[in-house]
């Protein structure tokens, strides 16, 4: 293994919650979805996949994935109420081409937010 | 001024460290302290977290100062201590970064950037040790060789005696780094850095 195996996308936009309960419990149910799809996808580790959400008046909430078994750490919030969000997001994972990288986060995105 | 290297792979902890050490140095008054952020990715993230706890963050992100942004790391070092004189600029590099180029760099300018002194220290998580110990990533290798403190990270979610056992290594690795295994998030063991930072800023 070596850094030039670690591919990075990133993202940011609006996104509207599409399933129950508030952002932070849509963020994880994504988040585990997403770590799960890439390992399918053939990810072999994980850089990280760090990003931030902010919206409805609340205070930013900052998350981290460093491990392929998802070791997911939440910081900050509560986020307010609202029907959209800023999502901010970086992903760097190794074993995946970035074309594949895309398209899995896209997917495994539009399933839990409408963006 | 001064120039902090806080250095480590992606998910190592360096932005948690950074905000445990900056907090408690910032707790001492007066001091003219500024962050200087690197991210790889297209999208700044740490910064923004770092800001929402106070701290002075100028950033620069979409690539990296040990190669794409070497020439912007010389300039934003002038600029900042052109503008805001600080006494000690903390760099967190990006994940990727290998820090033999940054040296390269900061050598090759230094009359122009005007560190005084450079302090390295590079994060090594310890949930991750296989990456240190197991495989040649030549990045990794050059952290733990070229920094002067090495912070053996997340120690407590480690098994019992495997902390040690890393520092040994660490220690065999590189013989004139103050190793330190510690927490960053959980705040356990800091004081032996702070000191360092204290006698050394």
């Amino acid at each position: 293994m070596d850094i030039e195996d670690f591919v990075p996308i990133s993202f940011e936009g609006r996104v509207a919650l599409r399933g129950p309960g508030g952002p932070q419990e849509c963020l994880k149910a994504f988040l585990d979805n997403l770590l799960g799809a890439l390992v399918d996808a053939g990810c072999t580790a994980v850089g990280h996949v760090k990003g931030m959400m902010t919206g409805g008046g609340g205070e930013p909430l900052f998350f981290s994935i460093t491990t392929l078994e998802n070791n997911l750490r939440f910081q900050g919030g509560p986020l307010g109420d609202s029907d959209t969000y800023t999502l901010t997001m970086n992903v760097i994972v190794a074993g995946l081409e970035e074309r594949v990288l895309t398209k899995t986060f896209s997917t495994v995105l539009r399933g839990h937010f409408n963006v | 001024m001064k120039l902090v290297i806080i250095t480590g792979f992606l998910g190592s902890g360096k932005t948690t460290l950074l905000l445990a050490l900056l907090k408690d140095l910032s707790s001492d008054g007066g001091r003219n302290l500024v962050v200087l952020e690197n991210e790889v990715g297209e999208v700044g993230i740490d910064g923004a977290y770092l800001e929402t706890h106070g701290l002075k963050v100028k950033e620069l992100y979409s690539g990296c100062v040990c190669c794409q942004l070497a020439g912007s790391l010389v300039t934003t070092l002038s600029e900042l201590r052109e503008a805001l004189d600080p006494e000690c600029v903390f760099l967190e590099t990006s994940g990727l970064a290998n820090i033999q180029n940054i040296m390269g760099t900061m050598e090759k300018y230094c009359e122009v950037v005007g560190p005084d002194e450079i302090l390295t220290i590079a994060l090594l998580d310890i949930e991750r040790s296989e990456l240190i110990f197991e495989h040649d990533i030549p990045v990794i290798q050059n952290q733990v060789k070229m920094a002067d403190v090495l912070a053996l990270n997340k120690t407590d979610t480690g098994e019992a005696g495997e902390a040690e056992t890393a520092a040994a290594e660490l220690e065999r690795m590189n013989p004139d780094a103050f190793v330190v295994p510690m927490s960053a998030a959980e705040g356990e063991n800091l004081a032996p850095i702070l000191d360092r930072l204290r006698e050394w800023i």
